[in-house]
């Protein structure tokens, strides 16, 4: 697993980690939530991405999100739902999990932080599809009301 | 006043977990049939609920995360799941409940019937989701619903013999004429209600939605510890109310305008006219809370943006989720089913979802990896421990008993 600097903990909330100890993949990764550097809610961390080393050892190559990724791991008949939910919404070819290379990981502590480049920030069809035909054409869509 | 105002989150919580629809009818109806041996059974309730709400809150507060984050990161996508459709059922079933109460509340005063109010009455609550800041709306539903108070007055003013009343809450029976599973069917009720998961998910995001940080621990404390035996003493006076009153009356209740009837005896038309809006505010409250329930469990299953701190359009998924509830009570309501036995059927959904609610609370509240040195002390982890296992008890118990009492008939 690759080692990474912990500086995603929240102002005094978890304690550092000593550095060198090793994060554990199901533990610290999987199904935790992903944040931009603003912190505002990315997705899950839905599936890992694994390659192997040159000694057979595996380790992360990114970070997987969306239904696409989560059906396999849910097993049975949501399983299937959720695949056949998300064929049918993918927009265009792929149609694969939307995938955020491990490097731009940059801490790991309650929450992931990714530091996305501008414009890109959770973009998923589904998300996109209900703004723009559903919630954005309702008035006052475009201010928070805090 | 800044003080008291910094609890109304607390309090908006409780009122939808003690005082919803369900409740007043409930607390009322076991008032009325049990008298004062069930009233044990509530204070451990608001005892257990403390518990909870106390660690979700300082979860919150410290580490940032909300309540359904934790149940997906502790028990994995499949449990999760199971426990976001389990509470997803029981949290729309009170929704539609709610937005007929509201309705019903509404007729009392208009006696127009409510299934003409309930349009209305679904764009009065979007509408405030939609548009109004989450501290106003905590405010003024919070601050409204203290009118069902006039109970509190209500039973002081029937000057009862408080000694009497101390006696039996304490040496509780079943009394003549009623079943020990009956008895039991509505202790479970009642403290499922108590307990119900939705309160965690609205009071957790709530705090997330005021930017709660470490420093606002005492915040988060004095809500849980203002709010929540608040809740029980409305709900207990409303169960007083009835037993003083109904009970020796043998009056069976079934809804809402039976509820306020033990008001009028000592307070007259003054005493209905705060009752009703007690209950208009508190049924209003509830809705607010199940709404957006719904919405905050499924974003934060799915790691979707949520909340009102962000423009709609940026967490699209959130509102369409809180807006389908919505529909979706209101035309569940328009069927004419009684929205007090929908709240009474939610109690099959909440037994799966409560143990699977409060364990990755408790885990998550002992990690030192989100806590830091904020991790629950030894009191937190023993009343933890043992809620848990009285949660793990009555949800077990729940449907079996809900079968053989043919729901409490």
């Amino acid at each position: 697993m690759n080692p990474q600097e912990d500086t995603g903990a929240r102002d005094g909330g978890a304690s550092n980690r000593r550095p060198g100890r090793a994060y554990s993949a199901h533990f610290h990764l999987l199904d935790r939530q992903v944040v931009d550097r603003e912190g505002r809610p990315v997705c899950k961390v839905d599936d890992l991405e694994l390659a192997h080393d040159e000694h057979g050892r595996p380790y992360v190559t990114a970070l997987l999100a969306g239904p696409a990724a989560l059906a396999p791991r849910l097993g049975g008949l949501s399983a299937r739902w959720l695949a056949a939910v998300q064929r049918r919404m993918s927009v265009g070819g792929g149609g694969g999990p939307a995938r955020i290379d491990f490097g731009r990981v940059t801490g790991i502590g309650p929450v992931l932080t990714v530091d996305l480049p501008e414009g890109a920030a959770g973009v998923h069809a589904l998300e996109d599809w209900m703004r723009d035909e559903i919630v954005a054409r309702l008035p006052g869509a475009g201010r928070a009301s805090g | 006043m800044k003080r008291l105002l910094a609890v109304t989150l607390g309090v908006l919580t409780a009122i939808g977990g003690f005082v919803d629809i369900g409740d007043l009818v409930a607390s009322s109806l076991v008032g009325a049939r049990f008298g004062f041996s069930l009233v044990w059974v509530l204070l451990l309730g608001v005892v257990g609920i403390c518990v909870y709400a106390e660690m979700a809150g300082r979860v919150a507060a410290v580490a940032g995360r909300p309540t359904f984050d934790l149940v997906r990161e502790r028990l994995g996508p499949r449990a999760a799941l199971v426990n976001l459709i389990g509470s997803l059922l029981v949290t729309a079933l009170t929704l539609a409940a709610e937005l007929a109460g509201v309705a019903l509340a509404i007729e009392l005063i208009s006696s127009v019937t409510y299934l003409l109010w309930l349009p209305a009455v679904l764009l009065m609550v979007w509408l405030v989701i939609w548009r109004t800041r989450f501290e106003t709306m905590e405010r003024v539903f919070g601050l409204a619903g203290l009118a069902l108070v006039v109970f509190v007055v209500a039973v002081v003013g029937l000057d009862p013999s408080w000694s009497g009343m101390l006696d039996r809450a304490l040496h509780p029976e079943v009394p003549g004429g009623e079943g020990v599973p009956t008895y039991l069917y509505y202790g479970i009720a009642l403290f499922a209600s108590a307990m119900t998961p939705y309160e965690v998910f609205f009071f957790s995001s709530g705090g997330i939605e005021e930017r709660w940080g470490r420093k606002d621990l005492a915040v988060a404390r004095a809500n849980v510890f203002v709010g929540f035996p608040l809740g029980g003493l409305l709900s207990l006076a409303i169960m007083a109310a009835a037993a003083l009153l109904l009970h020796p009356a043998g009056v069976e209740v079934g809804n809402l305008s039976q509820v306020v009837l033990p008001v009028a005896v000592p307070l007259g038309k003054a005493g209905i006219a705060l009752a009703i809006l007690g209950m208009f505010a508190a049924t209003f409250g509830a809705a607010l809370e199940t709404a957006l329930s719904c919405g905050y469990t499924t974003a934060q299953y799915f790691g979707w943006r949520w909340g009102k701190a962000v423009a709609p359009r940026a967490a699209s998924r959130f509102h369409v989720v809180v807006a389908t509830a919505l529909v979706a009570g209101t035309m569940l309501v328009l069927t004419g089913i009684d929205p007090v036995k929908v709240t009474e059927y939610s109690l099959v959904f909440a037994a799966v979802a409560l143990p699977l609610t409060y364990l990755p609370i408790l885990v998550v509240a002992n990690d030192p990896e989100y806590m830091g040195r904020a991790v629950n002390g030894r009191l937190a982890n023993t009343m933890g421990v043992l809620y848990l296992a009285v949660v793990l008890v009555a949800a077990t118990a729940a449907v079996p008993l809900m079968i053989a009492t043919k729901a409490g008939q």
